[in-house]
């Protein structure tokens, strides 16, 4: 892997595709522990379905499952990765949060939005590592960015989600993608991932297949060099596994 | 053709009543079969035809899926394997037809399968029923693994003696729960995936519990009998040989289990052989 190459990738259009991060038993371990989440949680009751989105309601988004599951943080604080990481922002990072999506056939997308707008990460933006589960592109729910966005603001968005609208629990935004930016679908494979700036636009697509979920799992980090944060300000977890207290951040939401 | 079965493992089967065949689906077969009814399973759940019931939410999510073979050409393709074919021939002594096939996920907290008879409900006469259990995940005693009572395909069909008014009850998988006979005991098997389980309509039998967090104990079952059967009740106009064609007999109004109720149509009341659409 040519590291300086991938740098000058990511310095440039806010977000670069590394191939092969993990490996394919790292891959099937993970899909496997959030196999054992969801049975446990809906033998539990904790996920219930909602009839009126049987399938969609019955694999909902698992959030911060790395606090209470010590394979899944081995697996967001995996070293050969978050070195990769380091060396484009030049600091040690933290991690602030997990999201898994089973993304089930059909289902929909996200829109495009900036993370760091309800990360909230200061001084500086939260960074993100995206991890291909399934052999992903447009049809079945893959990721496409909006090249070079990362050197813009935060903007404002068009629509904010509640909580009650918003299956992807409120900190999501819908953008416009602005005008003359390009929108570049990615294809990936189980294990590559994805490294992108908080203020990079970014969505993804519908889950069109028929009878294939698209799992994958997103982790956000911080450098230690930041001081206040909107999301998990008191639940960040360093390198070591020990989990960190920073400042809320107030001002995060325009 | 590869030798599937010894004379011994024969002579074993009619002993014992059952015999577990090691290997004979490849992992690609199981992975196969799995595949077709996970996506069976996704359309049903996105139709509504199977939802979570609040009291047994993740044992109400996988209920048996019976008679895929018939609307699933994969499945057919699966359950007509001539190697199958073949063993059962072996067992039976002739030509086996398929009567029916059931799929069970049995996931984690989905409780047992009382001890039974298959041929208490098939009414297969003469003769009884065979069964090709196929494991699709390796299963033992704590996934909820099959269990059997030794010898007991000699005896003729028990009467579970249950109350014969409560017809829904009556043709339930617990009306026609049989006690272990003195003397005998119950034997826990463990299987791996691609294996297949063959055992007698007349013995008795049953599963465990899944008692796991997190294992589910797939199985594709397909019930066999001889060519040369007359009547029986389930499926008998939708018999299917080797070739895949329909084969028809006649019905039997005379099953084991209708003797104590005043109509045969009682059996079709109760709901016993819908098959999950």
């Amino acid at each position: 892997m040519d590291i300086g190459k991938h740098k000058k990738e990511f310095l440039y259009n806010g977000y670069t595709i590394i191939k092969e991060a993990y490996s394919n038993q790292e891959v099937e371990e993970l899909k496997r522990e959030y196999e054992k989440v969801w049975l446990e949680k809906v033998a539990s009751g904790e996920i219930k379905q909602d009839l009126t989105k049987p399938l969609n309601s019955l694999y909902p988004r698992q959030r911060d499952t790395h606090l209470e599951n010590k394979e899944i943080l081995k697996f967001a604080l995996k070293e050969s990765v978050l070195n990769v990481l380091e060396m484009f922002i030049d600091e040690e990072v933290e991690l602030i949060s997990t999201n898994f999506y089973y993304k089930p056939p059909t289902m929909e997308g996200i829109p495009f939005h900036q993370d760091n707008y309800g990360i909230g990460v200061s001084p500086g933006t939260c960074h993100a590592i995206w991890t291909c589960l399934e052999k992903t592109d447009e049809n079945n729910g893959g990721m496409r960015f909006v090249p070079e966005s990362h050197k813009l603001e935060l903007l404002t968005p068009k629509k904010v989600y509640n909580d009650e609208a918003d299956t992807f629990g409120g900190y999501i935004q819908t953008l416009e993608v602005p005008d003359g930016y390009d929108i570049i679908s990615v294809n990936t494979e189980p294990g590559d991932v994805v490294i992108y700036h908080g203020h990079a636009i970014h969505d993804s697509t519908k889950n069109k297949s028929a009878s294939d979920f698209r799992n994958s799992i997103i982790c956000h980090y911080c450098g230690t060099s930041s001081k206040k944060l909107t999301l998990n300000y008191n639940k960040i977890i360093n390198k070591k596994g020990e989990r960190i207290r920073k400042r809320v951040n107030m001002s995060s939401f325009k | 053709m590869k030798n599937l079965i010894s004379k011994e493992q024969i002579e074993e089967f009619h002993k014992k009543g059952f015999i577990n065949v090691k290997g004979v689906y490849s992992d690609q077969e199981v992975n196969s079969i799995n595949k077709q009814f996970r996506n069976h399973w996704i359309q049903l759940v996105q139709n509504g035809e199977i939802h979570a019931k609040e009291d047994r939410p993740l044992e109400s999510l996988f209920p048996r899926m019976r008679d895929y073979h018939r609307k699933n050409p994969v499945i057919m393709k699966h359950t007509l394997k001539s190697e199958v074919f073949d063993l059962m021939k072996a067992v039976i002594g002739e030509e086996p037809l398929v009567i029916s096939t059931s799929y069970y996920f049995k996931s984690p907290t989905t409780r047992e399968l009382p001890l039974h008879q298959d041929n208490y409900a098939f009414g297969v006469f003469p003769g009884t029923t065979y069964a090709a259990w196929v494991s699709l995940d390796y299963t033992d005693e704590q996934n909820g693994g099959l269990q059997f009572v030794r010898g007991t395909q000699e005896k003729e069909l028990e009467d579970p003696e249950k109350d014969p008014t409560n017809v829904r009850e009556y043709f339930s998988d617990k009306g026609q729960e049989i006690n272990v006979p003195k003397g005998s005991y119950v034997e826990n098997i463990t299987t791996n995936p691609g294996d297949v389980v063959i055992f007698n309509g007349n013995i008795i039998h049953g599963s465990n519990a899944n008692v796991t967090k997190d294992r589910y104990r797939r199985c594709l079952l397909t019930h066999f009998t001889g060519v040369s059967v007359e009547r029986l009740a389930l499926n008998f106009n939708k018999l299917v040989n080797r070739e895949g064609e329909k084969v028809r007999r006649r019905f039997n109004n005379n099953t084991k289990i209708a003797e104590k109720q005043g109509t045969i149509f009682s059996i079709k009341d109760a709901g016993y052989f819908d098959s999950w659409r």
